[in-house]
């Protein structure tokens, strides 16, 4: 994928003082001085974990940007027992902490099953390529995260782009009462296959 | 989703009977939240509407004390309990309960190795224990004992065990080695079964069957009790293992495969359990079907063919390993090799001959030597979407038997649109043939078709003489219908036990097709 460092970086700030942005952005609990200063203050404020899938056709150089920018990164695998492990490690070592996940959906599903029910997933996107080409992107989930990313989503061209902005958005608070609704959103093609990505707050957030 | 309530049970009754709950486990130790909490409980492969089987809730105890409480609970409201314990029970109903309403009886938290014992070789776990956890401790311990363990590496030792499950070491048949159990029963006792019975025993885990009537398949696939306990035997590091994959050329070739197999397995020469592959189960765990085939319906022999070539599989592909000091694996390879050298086209391959990043030989080759993964889950990428429910008929070990077997399957699920994609996996005497039916969980048309295509299997495969060995949620009183002979006589054994055991009917209602007095219909 040729998706650098400086690429995502340059995505990211321009994401950040974009007025769609912004509002996201400090809409999860980051501090107006964090917004306005370097992506990696900023990222590190939020403190997320990041589950991505370890897959070359995502990018391995997408974890060095995660990283980077401050925020705890972990690869994930269905074929190795090693990284189970320390996947389910970090996983008990991030409670309070939002979550971030994407990969492959059989990834995914995997990991919302260790996941609840301790955490409260708040949204879920399918991402897969449509007959003509382009990303379709459906969410489920609560309509505050998802009117934020609605803003930016047709704009973001691969999946490392999707990661780093979606790792950006950290826990927030919302009522329990708060209804799921769907969201179906394009964008141009992605490369790679189908993916699912879903953010994660701790119990006691919802 | 709705919040429901369990059957019978008025809105107070249901308050009381959780705050009730929540004094014996603590309150994040009970689930009701309907919305955030209850989803964790469903069954994402489910055919039929998620309704069907939403729970009212889920309790988890953290002990044997606390879940004699729960029992004490459940006994006073006449509350439907559904046990799981790793709760990871995909294709067969994931941890959703046979009906809307039971409380989910969650025991992931009993998650203890209480013992690992190097010298006898086996170990004693509790039912959260994974393959996976089970496999990270002996590491830690510096174990040379290997765990055995299903495809999904995040199953339960004992919960596998007790539906019956496989591995593919030597030690893959988990009943055969499961030794010494503890079951807690419906009013609360502890029940130690086989040696176990004996105070101060010193063989418990060594001797199966105790003294008088062996009772420990009694609490499998069942509702009779809750197992919180089992014995398990884990195979001593082979000083050498070589596994090997052989592929064959034809679709037809599964009658010789079989004929070629039954003596060696027979006769041990392939210890573990032995694994014939059709070629679409290999492509899904790497590949996905868009990136061949964009087409509806069954994917057509020309797209297959090239499939076959890019993946360097067969259409069928046999998977055995050899084991011990390599002058043994030397001998045991060439008789091996020489019978299945036999079937015209067949090509051989050891490690190295397999290409670094095929997906499908690695999580085998670490299936056989007992290292756990996750890596079959990967069939869920083949379609978006992707869910499955598996259709398991056991059969003789025979090549008419295979070529029955798969013709009947292969013909009614093309008909209805779905590709076949299977294996077969020999045991001591019997083969079990696992379809995994493909569909789109998203799809509900497609989800209705696959599961009349289920019912029509069900029915077909028992007119032929083929019954299951563990099915889903949903078509457990089908298939228990088919097993029927002599007036169902088995089948009401099981419910005169249920009757005498669990009196008021609050574990696991309706567990394959054994309802409590209660909830029975049709039969006195
Ligand atoms: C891709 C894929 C591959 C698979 N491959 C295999 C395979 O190779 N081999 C295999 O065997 N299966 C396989 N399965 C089926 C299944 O995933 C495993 O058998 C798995 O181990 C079952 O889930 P679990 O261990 O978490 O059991 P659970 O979900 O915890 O329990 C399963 C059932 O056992 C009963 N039960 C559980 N705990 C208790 C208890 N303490 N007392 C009494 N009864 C209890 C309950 O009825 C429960 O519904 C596969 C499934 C998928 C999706």
């Amino acid at each position: 994928m040729g998706v650098t460092l400086t690429s995502r970086r340059t995505f990211l700030q321009a994401t950040v003082r974009s007025s769609v942005a912004l509002p996201l952005l400090t809409s999860f609990g980051v501090a107006g001085s964090a917004v306005a200063g370097t992506v990696t203050g900023m990222a590190k404020a939020e403190s997320s974990l990041c589950l991505f899938e370890a897959d070359a056709a995502m990018g391995a150089d997408m974890a060095a940007g995660v990283r980077q920018m401050g925020l705890a990164y972990q690869m994930l695998t269905l074929d190795e027992a090693s990284g189970w492990h320390a996947m389910m490690d970090a996983l008990a070592s991030a409670r309070g902490r939002a979550l971030a996940v994407l990969g492959r959906p059989a990834t995914v599903f995997a990991v919302r099953n260790m996941l609840e029910p301790g955490w409260r997933v708040v949204l879920e996107a399918r991402h897969h390529r449509l007959a003509g080409g382009e990303m379709s992107h459906e969410f489920t989930g609560l309509e505050t995260p998802m009117a934020q990313l609605s803003g930016w989503v047709d704009r973001v061209k691969d999946p490392a782009q999707y990661a780093v902005v979606l790792a950006s958005m950290g826990r927030g608070d919302l009522s329990s009462g708060a209804e799921r609704k769907t969201l179906d959103l394009t964008s141009p093609a992605w490369p790679g296959g189908d993916l699912v990505s879903l953010l994660a707050w701790p119990k006691g957030a919802v | 989703m709705e919040a429901v309530l369990p059957p019978g049970i008025k809105r107070e009754q249901f308050a009381a009977l959780v705050a009730d709950l929540q004094k014996v486990v603590g309150r994040e130790h009970v689930f009701t939240d309907a919305q955030w909490e209850l989803p964790a409980y469903n069954d994402a492969y489910l055919t039929t509407p998620a309704e069907l089987h939403q729970p009212s809730a889920a309790v988890a105890p953290a002990n044997v004390e606390e879940l004699q409480r729960v029992l004490e609970v459940a006994r006073h409201y006449k509350a439907p309990l559904w046990t799981v314990s790793t709760g990871k029970n995909f294709a067969y109903g994931g941890p959703a309960p046979r009906k809307a309403g039971y409380i989910v009886l969650d025991l992931k938290r009993m998650n203890r190795i209480l013992e690992v014992n190097e010298k006898h070789g086996y170990a004693v776990v509790e039912p959260g224990v994974s393959y996976l956890d089970l496999y990270r401790h002996l590491q830690k311990i510096g174990s040379k004992l290997w765990v055995d363990c299903a495809a999904p590496g995040w199953g339960g030792v004992l919960p596998n065990m007790t539906e019956h499950g496989v591995g593919y070491t030597p030690y893959g048949d988990h009943v055969t080695m499961q030794c010494g159990m503890q079951v807690v029963m419906a009013d609360g006792t502890i029940v130690n079964t086989g040696m176990g019975a004996l105070p101060g025993s010193q063989t418990s885990h060594l001797y199966k069957y105790g003294f008088g009537p062996s009772v420990d398949g009694l609490f499998t696939q069942s509702n009779f009790g809750v197992v919180t306990q089992i014995g398990i035997w884990l195979m001593p590091e082979p000083p050498g293992y070589r596994p090997y994959m052989i592929t064959f050329e034809k679709e037809s070739d599964l009658h010789a495969i079989t004929e070629v197999l039954r003596p060696l397995k027979v006769n041990m020469l392939v210890p573990a359990v032995a694994m014939t592959v059709e070629m679409l189960w290999e492509a899904a765990v790497q590949v996905t079907r868009r990136d061949y085939y964009t087409g509806k319906g069954p994917i057509p022999d020309s797209v297959r063919k090239k499939m076959r070539s890019d993946l360097k599989i067969g259409a069928w592909n046999f998977y055995g390993a050899l084991y011990g000091p390599p002058p043994m694996m030397d001998n045991t390879w060439e008789v091996v090799r020489d019978a299945f050298a036999s079937i015209p086209g067949a090509k051989f391959y050891f490690d190295e001959d397999r290409p670094a990043d095929d997906a499908a030989w690695q999580y085998r080759k670490k299936l056989g030597a007992g290292i756990p993964n996750m890596t079959e889950y990967s069939v869920m990428n083949w379609i978006p979407n992707g869910a499955h429910i598996d259709f398991s008929p056991i059969s003789p070990v025979t090549g008419d038997d295979a070529t029955k077997q798969y013709e009947l399957i292969r013909d009614r699920c093309n008909k209805a649109g779905f590709d076949y994609c299977g294996e077969f996996a020999v045991g001591w005497r019997d083969m079990h043939h696992i379809f995994c039916l493909t569909f789109d969980r998203y799809d509900a048309k497609q989800k209705a078709r696959a599961n009349k295509l289920f019912g029509e299997l069900v029915d077909a495969a028992a007119a032929a003489g083929y019954g299951e060995y563990r099915t889903h949620i949903d078509f457990m009183d089908r298939i228990a219908g088919t097993y029927n002979w002599n007036d169902s006589a088995l089948l009401r054994m099981h419910e005169k036990v249920k009757d005498a055991v669990d009196p008021s009917g609050i574990l696991s209602p309706g567990k394959m097709g054994i309802w409590p007095k209660s909830m029975r219909k049709g039969r006195a």
